[in-house]
């Protein structure tokens, strides 16, 4: 009997949870992304760590609105990612994502072409004013942040927290001789000369912009030459986050050299508790992939303008980096 | 490119070092404060092994009258089954030889792909070297590995550490890689099967040579020891990252070639790589100690390679 009573209440509560879950499911209602394909320029190539966050915040966004996003890589090349904007436009997808790094005159033609076909586009990473004015109505947005500001920030910063005075030495290790990109390092000089720096620039070489493992022996050279250095900007993150390694070849002790930079990464977020980076600036690349898919969607259903979201500002330092550290592990950070 | 007799040989490498020795007092008077002291010197011990360890290999490739554009694919993929396996198993021995044998895996494909199949070494490890850096960043998905507890380790001051406080222990190993390298090249029948392969495979088929295998073990030599390069760089740096190795190709030839090694085949210098690449690896910083630009470095090494070759063309002929 008894057994006969647990099968009864077993078949009940099999019953009734079917009908839940089954009303559940019925009850949800579709995603927003639901049923639209959206083509995402990453901007960098494969496996790059800026463009992989990039492509996990844009992931995010696919799952959590339904949508399906396909990937593109330009390898920071303006006329692949030209290229690939004409190859999305051909697939006829619901939007597109570019990184603005070709410019207004490159671009303004095929967005046109693209919104008279319904294709909703946005830009993310570099700004495309010109375009921004006439589509931004549209749907067209600009997630990212101000190249100019963003390096005027972090200088001003640096400048404030490490207490330097005027004559001082800084040395600055930047990328002045790509277009938008090195709008960062001149406005760091622009910044640190006007304070009265003695302002030491030296530009990144491909081959060590490519292997951060080459840079030892630069900044071990620049620092016995220059031993009254007092503070390091380095504008570039995969060189930021081994700056821990160059410093301890250079026999400099943690905390001797105010050291700022870029971009999140596990080694940096150990060169930040060991003391050889003071303070990181962030742009927060996560949330370009996340809001740029967000904006397409919101305004191909339903008409939304494009918004200006600036994801500058994020600054790391000792005080946070127990919370970030192991975001940066996840590549959220 | 015209072929140096013995004679020729000595006065290149003797040029070469001479280039090296101008070259370190020209930055040292333009700089002292730098070239005077230690420091830079530990510097340079402690990259430059990076990719001479790899163009040791190369020219042995490049004296086979082979090429291996696949091998900063190699270095980032050794290096990924080692940072790999360390994060996920914490056995350094373990993950050392996998990476290597990862490493050797993939050269002895290439070799297979060029002799078996028959591909032009050039083609097929172009190619490989896409496969392989898109398998790693499959792998990896996109993602740096964090090694920062490597450093903590006994093998760290094995591959990485510093002899009496000074010295990088990986000097100690391109050193010691470049001295069986030397032995092999001009005192093993292995050095001379290298050379008559690379200057003619035919003749040296009739001599009794096994050219393919030589060929094959030629390309597994350089799988191995780009492994072991991606391996130092690991534990180096505390952490192994996607595009790994990329910097290196300019690096690696201009080292070979500065060296002395024909780009025709059938000759070449171990001691010479060693010096192409110490000039090759003190450039840059002696540039930016002087005070100078960054924006001089390629210019520098430009007209390095252009002088030290067209040195070798000139010296082949008038000896012809």
């Amino acid at each position: 009997m008894k057994s006969m009573m647990r099968i009864s209440f077993m078949a009940v509560f099999i019953v009734m949870a079917s009908l839940v879950s089954g009303g559940l499911v019925s009850a949800e209602s579709p995603r927003s992304g639901q049923g639209m394909t959206i083509w995402f320029d990453t901007g960098g190539a494969p496996g790059e760590p800026f463009s992989t966050i990039v492509q996990k915040g844009a992931e995010a966004a696919m799952n959590d609105l339904g949508c399906d996003v396909k990937f593109m890589y330009s390898d920071w090349n303006p006329e692949t990612m030209l290229v690939n904007f004409k190859k999305a436009m051909a697939a006829n997808p619901d939007g597109i994502v570019v990184f603005g790094t070709p410019g207004d005159p490159a671009f303004g033609p095929l967005v046109d072409q693209a919104f008279a076909k319904g294709i909703v586009v946005t830009s993310i990473d570099t700004a495309l004013p010109k375009t921004l004015l006439q589509h931004k109505a549209d749907g067209f947005g600009f997630i990212g942040t101000d190249y100019t500001t963003q390096g005027t920030a972090l200088a001003e910063e640096a400048l404030k927290r490490s207490g330097l005075k005027k004559g001082d030495r800084v040395f600055v290790w930047g990328l002045k001789r790509l277009p938008e990109r090195g709008k960062r390092a001149l406005a760091i000089i622009d910044v640190l000369e006007k304070a009265g720096m003695v302002v030491d620039y030296q530009e990144i070489t491909p081959e060590v912009d490519k292997d951060s493992s080459l840079g030892t022996a630069i900044i071990s050279g620049y620092l016995s030459s220059k031993p009254d250095c007092k503070m390091m900007i380095i504008d570039h993150g995969a060189l930021t986050s081994q700056m821990e390694n160059f410093l301890k070849a250079s026999n400099a002790e943690p905390e001797k050299i105010y050291a700022a930079g870029f971009s999140l990464s596990p080694a940096t977020a150990s060169a930040i508790q060991n003391g050889y980076v003071d303070l990181v600036s962030e742009m927060q690349p996560y949330m370009l992939g996340y809001f740029s898919v967000v904006q397409v969607i919101m305004s191909k259903r339903y008409g939304f303008s494009g918004f200006e979201i600036d994801t500058g500002g994020g600054m790391v330092d000792k005080s946070n980096i127990g919370m970030v550290a192991p975001l940066a592990k996840q590549g959220i950070r | 490119m015209h072929k140096l007799s013995s004679f020729g040989k000595y006065t290149s490498q003797f040029a070469i070092s001479l280039l090296l020795i101008l070259m370190l007092i020209a930055f040292t008077l333009a700089s002292p404060a730098t070239f005077l002291g230690w420091s830079i010197y530990e510097a340079f011990l402690s990259t430059i092994p990076f990719f001479a360890i790899p163009a040791l290999a190369m020219t042995l490739a490049i004296v086979c009258k082979e090429m291996d554009m696949c091998f900063p694919s190699t270095i980032a993929l050794g290096g990924f089954v080692f940072a790999w396996l360390w994060t996920h198993t914490g056995s350094l021995g373990l993950s050392i030889v996998v990476g290597l044998l990862a490493g050797t895996a993939v050269g002895w494909l290439n070799g297979f792909i060029v002799v078996r199949v028959g591909v032009p070494s050039i083609i097929a490890t172009i190619g490989t070297q896409f496969f392989w850096r898109g398998v790693v960043m499959l792998l990896c998905a996109g993602l740096a590995l964090d090694l920062t507890g490597i450093r903590e380790t006994a093998l760290h001051h094995v591959f990485a550490g510093r002899l009496f406080g000074v010295v990088p222990a990986q000097a100690l190993w391109a050193f010691g890689t470049a001295i069986l390298m030397w032995l092999m090249f001009n005192r093993h029948v292995f050095g001379d099967a290298v050379r008559f392969t690379g200057d003619n495979s035919e003749t040296a088929l009739k001599m009794g040579i096994d050219v393919d295998r030589t060929r094959i073990a030629v390309f597994s030599l350089m799988g191995f020891l780009c492994a072991l390069s991606g391996i130092m760089v690991c534990i180096e740096m505390g952490s192994w990252w996607p595009t790994q190795g990329e910097g290196y190709l300019l690096l690696v030839f201009a080292s070979v070639f500065i060296g002395g090694t024909s780009a025709f085949g059938g000759q070449g210098s171990i001691y010479g790589t060693c010096i192409g690449a110490t000039i090759i690896g003190i450039v840059e910083a002696g540039i930016i100690s002087a005070g100078l630009s960054g924006f001089w470095t390629r210019t520098f090494y430009g007209v390095i390679i252009v002088t030290s070759v067209s040195f070798y063309n000139i010296l082949a002929k008038r000896q012809k």
